[in-house]
């Protein structure tokens, strides 16, 4: 498992071999990584990105499959980054959206799949996600599908890596759905209630629709109806439907201010991540090193003192970060 | 993103209806800390495909109605052909012992009986990942 | 039971218990593989009334379904075979009939099985058939194969069982356009069609949709009893879900839920009870564990019997559990490959005791391939060194009213309608297809099983117990990779000579007939027997079938 820079070109050239390679290191939080995703940057921001969320069981691969199978048919190149969950005790992961999902992509080039197991942390698993949409993106993939493992906050930040979230649910869900309500006006862009063959699909869905769900945006730009579909993802009943409703979105979101909200906010959050990884992984390490033997008499004033000495080294640096744009 | 993770892709044939054995194995990787990519697969340049996407550092291969051979002319040509020069192959399942020579010689590093006591699988790819190549 | 609890047998329990206090600290409480308790000794305390009230041949026919036992039917020997295309098979049939292997009254019995690429649906020219044609089954896809397959046979003396997948509908109606073809009624056939769909729910072969999966299961049970009457059409294949991992109860309570959504489903589709439940019948798992399995089928009979009833079936004999055992093939081992004939030997003393209508022994090398000759003769003379030196077959149900028995078989039913229950409250065996909850339940009790073999909780001899480390070396039989060569060549002489017009038409009629099964409005599986008349492959049916109702999921 040597990590060699991987050549960026070989990438925006499309080639999976290193695309998969670089992912690989993006995944270890290795710091060969870091120069190539710099060097993809110009070729990032082309793709449309969605994120598929939805409690467990709700049938999300199985819709992104159905989904993959529509933008194929469209003539439109996917990259999927799919989430699984580790194992809290072992680290293991046993990673099956590829196989739910090959039925749509077996053997097609235009399909990259990416299985990622969430590795316990969501805020660095949400870093490795967006630094992964950035490879696909560049390797000129049109639609970039996230799925998320569907149990915590933290699935939200991931599916708001995204353009358009579509959040899936099943009927029947009882409390979890009380609770997914909640999530709805948080961060679904689009609800698709599944398994449209399931009793009380349709009363789920017309009960959902009868909210109103609105999303709120940037100040001063008009307000998303979060639309309710119902679809049947084994049956492939509602998807055309379903992946117009994103692609509305998409365009809606770029006709108004909420893209470029969205895209600030995004930009914002991964430099936060990085600079806080790079910080939790660098900076501690080498004031660790600084205090070597030694064994602070009063821990917490000397850790007020410390901060407060970085806080006056960062006011001594130019006001403006280097290499971001100005509000 | 804590750690590094041994990376199986363990393939099994779609038409093929046994699955215990493979899922069992997909089960006891997962405990013994590796990501294992679950997948059947149509035809064998699938698998080189799909190991290529993720990058695995193991193929797994479990066969249940023959085939063996076939698979792997097929495969380690398909991985060579791709750059997958680094990758660990292994196959398993109703394999009969004096196959065994004849998969390493077509580039299968090593191949397993059913029915092995639980760790065995586990520890030879964790001795060996990384150090295989396919010549 | 009161004449046995006597002052006497109360005196024996005291000094037993006495007894037994000495060492209780010593003794490991041991569970069947299901799980359930056992005690280290069983007493008529342990009997209920309703166990001493019962006669084989009688509701609800724990016993047995027939009042002589074995006397006057013994069980069917029927060997699982096929391989290479129908040459090769059709040599093979032969030499089993010279082996001795017969069915009821002498019948020839063909239990055959399809290759994979056979039972998913492609011909040998597709290219995920490679590697697997003719290689654990036999290839059969052409008119030409089928009338090979019969040339010769006494329809009404000849039982065919076909082990096909999802091909079940496409095989039965070339085997139909094969005996129209030598001026024979349909209505001759003999044999059984699996038609187990619901085995998918622990499969992970792509396959239909479930409720189209279900209709098609109805389509051929309404064809054949309009058709061929004495044809068996539909099997409940409890062996899939033991084989998977479920344990001697799950296999019996999702096996009878299986069982219970065929009927539902027939009887939704407003067939009569007497109709088609008496035709139903099972091919169960059989393990080494002696009593349990025991256990198993008697419990199995008296369930299926009280379904049947509950069901509305009135004639006794459509109540009846007819079983075929095939004996478990996962718990044969590669290690010290012998060993196995001991395993199996175990395993059908238990389908015997169990009064099982037809068994198949497993080789004991099918642990490292196909049987060889050698291997497959010596699986068949298990069965008749049981069936003529044992005694086996003298006594109906020799462990009916045996304390141990009675209960475990109460409990085990117990078990398994608890099972049963959960799954009929969460909407039956077809919605436990779709929500996974059956392979879920299946797949944890496989895992915890290994778990057990790996931890040495669960001995296997030359696994966890006597290991050797000697090379075995063994060459299992070889089935020649030209047979591929030779079967696309078979497929391409036989579309040669079609009239491709008609074949088209055909193809055409059954993509429309698939619609109309999906729309309610019409069978489908006419079209497929007028498709097989005009020379229509196994694999070309399956192209608009798959269209219409195809499936591919994993949970």
């Amino acid at each position: 498992m040597e990590a060699v820079t991987v050549p960026a070109g070989e990438v925006v050239a499309g080639s999976v071999l290193h695309a998969g390679r670089l992912i690989t290191q993006i995944e270890n939080g290795r710091p060969q990584a870091r120069p190539v995703l710099r060097a993809l940057a110009p070729y990032c921001g082309r793709a449309q990105l969605v994120g598929v969320t939805g409690p467990p069981g709700a049938g999300k691969s199985t819709l992104a499959a159905a989904l993959i199978r529509h933008l194929r048919g469209q003539g439109r190149t996917v990259g999927v980054i799919a989430v699984d969950p580790s194992s809290p005790f072992t680290g293991g992961a046993l990673l099956g959206d590829r196989d739910r999902m090959a039925e749509a992509a077996g053997g097609d080039p235009g399909v990259f799949i990416r299985s990622v197991a969430s590795r316990g942390a969501s805020g660095g698993l949400a870093a490795a996600v967006n630094d992964t949409v950035d490879v696909m993106d560049a390797m000129g993939k049109d639609v970039v599908l996230i799925e998320t493992v569907g149990v915590g906050q933290g699935e939200f930040d991931i599916a708001r890596i995204a353009h358009t979230v579509v959040l899936v649910l099943v009927p029947g869900y009882g409390d979890a759905l009380q609770a997914m309500k909640a999530g709805i006006t948080e961060i679904a862009d689009v609800v698709a209630v599944n398994k449209g063959d399931a009793p009380g699909a349709d009363q789920t869905a017309k009960d959902l629709a009868a909210q109103g769900f609105e999303r709120t945006g940037p100040d001063g730009a008009e307000r998303w109806k979060v639309p309710v579909l119902t679809v049947s993802a084994l049956r492939g009943e509602g998807v055309a439907e379903l992946a117009a409703a994103v692609d509305e979105h998409h365009a809606f979101t770029g006709a108004t201010a909420w893209r470029a909200a969205a895209e600030r906010a995004r930009g914002r959050s991964r430099f936060t991540a990085f600079v806080a990884d790079r910080l939790r992984g660098e900076l501690l390490k080498a004031a660790e090193e600084t205090l070597g033997d030694t064994r602070p008499a009063d821990p917490y004033g000397a850790a007020e003192a410390y901060v407060g000495a970085l806080l006056n080294a960062h006011r001594t640096l130019s006001a403006d970060i280097p290499g971001t744009e100005q509000k | 993103m804590s750690g590094e993770h041994i990376k199986v892709l363990l393939a099994k044939k779609k038409i093929d209806v046994h699955g215990r054995g493979s899922k069992l194995i997909a089960r006891e990787l997962r405990d013994a800390g590796m990501e294992v990519v679950y997948f059947r697969f149509g035809v064998v340049a699938e698998i080189a495909e799909a190991a290529l996407q993720e990058n695995a550092d193991v193929v797994a291969v479990s066969v249940m109605t023959s085939g063996q051979l076939q698979i792997a002319r097929d495969l380690i040509p398909a991985l060579k052909e791709r750059g997958m020069t680094q990758v660990l192959v292994i196959m398993g399942g109703i394999i009969p012992e004096v196959d065994f020579e004849p998969l390493r010689a077509l580039g299968v590093h090593r191949s397993f009986p059913p029915g092995l006591p639980g760790g065995v699988v586990a520890e030879y790819i964790r001795e060996n990942v990384g150090k295989a190549s396919l010549v | 039971m009161t004449s046995l609890t006597s002052a006497k047998f109360e005196a024996a329990k005291r000094a037993w218990a006495e007894r037994r206090a000495r060492y209780a600290a010593k003794l490991r409480p041991a569970r069947t593989l299901s799980g359930l308790p056992l005690k280290t000794v069983y007493t008529p305390d342990d009997t209920t009334a309703s166990d001493l009230a019962e006669m084989p041949g009688v509701y609800p026919f724990t016993r047995g379904l027939h009042p002589d036992g074995y006397a006057l039917t013994p069980w069917m020997q029927q060997m699982v075979f096929g391989y290479g295309t129908i040459e090769e098979t059709r040599r093979k049939m032969e030499k089993m009939v010279a082996e001795g292997m017969e069915g009821y009254f002498g019948h020839k019995v063909f239990n055959t099985v399809y290759d994979v690429p056979c039972m998913y649906g492609i011909d040998a020219d597709h290219p995920e058939a490679v590697g697997n044609i003719g290689q654990c089954g036999v290839h059969m896809s052409t008119g030409d194969d089928y009338d090979e397959l019969i040339r010769d046979w006494d329809l009404e003396t000849t039982n065919f069982s076909m082990i096909t997948g999802d091909n079940c509908l496409p095989a039965l109606a070339l085997l139909a356009a094969a005996v129209e073809r030598r001026g024979e009624p349909v209505g001759k056939m003999h044999g059984n069609s699996m038609n187990w769909y619901p085995r998918i729910a622990v499969q992970d072969v792509p396959s239909w949709e479930p409720r189209w999966g279900y209709a098609l299961m109805i389509d051929l049970i309404r064809w054949a009893r309009a058709n061929a009457p004495d044809w068996n059409p539909a099997n409940i294949f409890m062996y899939g879900l033991s084989e998977a991992g479920a344990t001697p109860v799950q296999e019996l309570a999702y096996g009878l839920a299986w069982g219970k959504s065929i009927i539902d489903a027939g009887l939704a589709a407003g067939l009569e009870p007497d109709d088609f439940i008496g035709r139903l019948s099972f091919q169960i798992g059989c393990t080494v564990n002696v009593f349990e399995e025991v256990a198993k089928f008697r419990a199995h009979r008296r369930m299926w019997a009280r379904l049947c009833k509950d069901a509305g079936v009135t004639k006794p004999s459509g109540m009846f559990a007819r079983v075929h055992v095939h004996t478990s093939g996962y718990v044969l081992t590669q290690q010290q490959l012998m060993n196995n004939n001991a395993r199996i030997t175990l395993q059908t003393l238990a389908a015997v005791l169990g009064g099982v209508q037809s068994i198949h022994t497993c080789s004991y090398d099918e642990a490292v391939g196909v049987p060889t000759e050698q291997s497959h003769r010596t699986a068949l003379r298990t069965q008749q060194i049981l069936m003529w030196e044992s005694g086996l077959r003298d006594v109906a149900d020799p462990l009916g009213g045996s304390y141990f028995i009675e209960k475990l078989t109460d409990e085990m039913e117990a078990a398994a309608w608890e099972i049963f229950d959960e799954i009929e409250a969460s909407g039956g065996y077809l919605r436990g297809i779709e929500t996974g909850e059956v392979k879920r339940n299946i797949d944890n009790s496989s895992y915890e099983m290994k778990k057990m073999i790996n931890s040495g909780d669960l001995p296997i001899v030359g696994v966890n117990r006597y290991v050797s480390q000697e090379q075995e070396n063994y060459e299992p039989f070889r089935i020649d990779e030209t047979i591929e060569v030779k079967a696309r060549a078979r497929l391409e002489a036989y579309r040669a000579k079609r009239d491709q017009a008609a074949v088209d038409a055909a193809i055409e009629d059954v993509r429309r007939a698939c619609q109309n099964l999906k729309d309610g409005t019409g069978p489908l599986m006419p079209a497929l027997v007028d498709a097989a008349r005009k020379g229509v492959t196994n694999g070309e049916m399956m192209v608009p079938m798959r269209e219409a109702f195809g499936w591919y999921v994993s949970e």
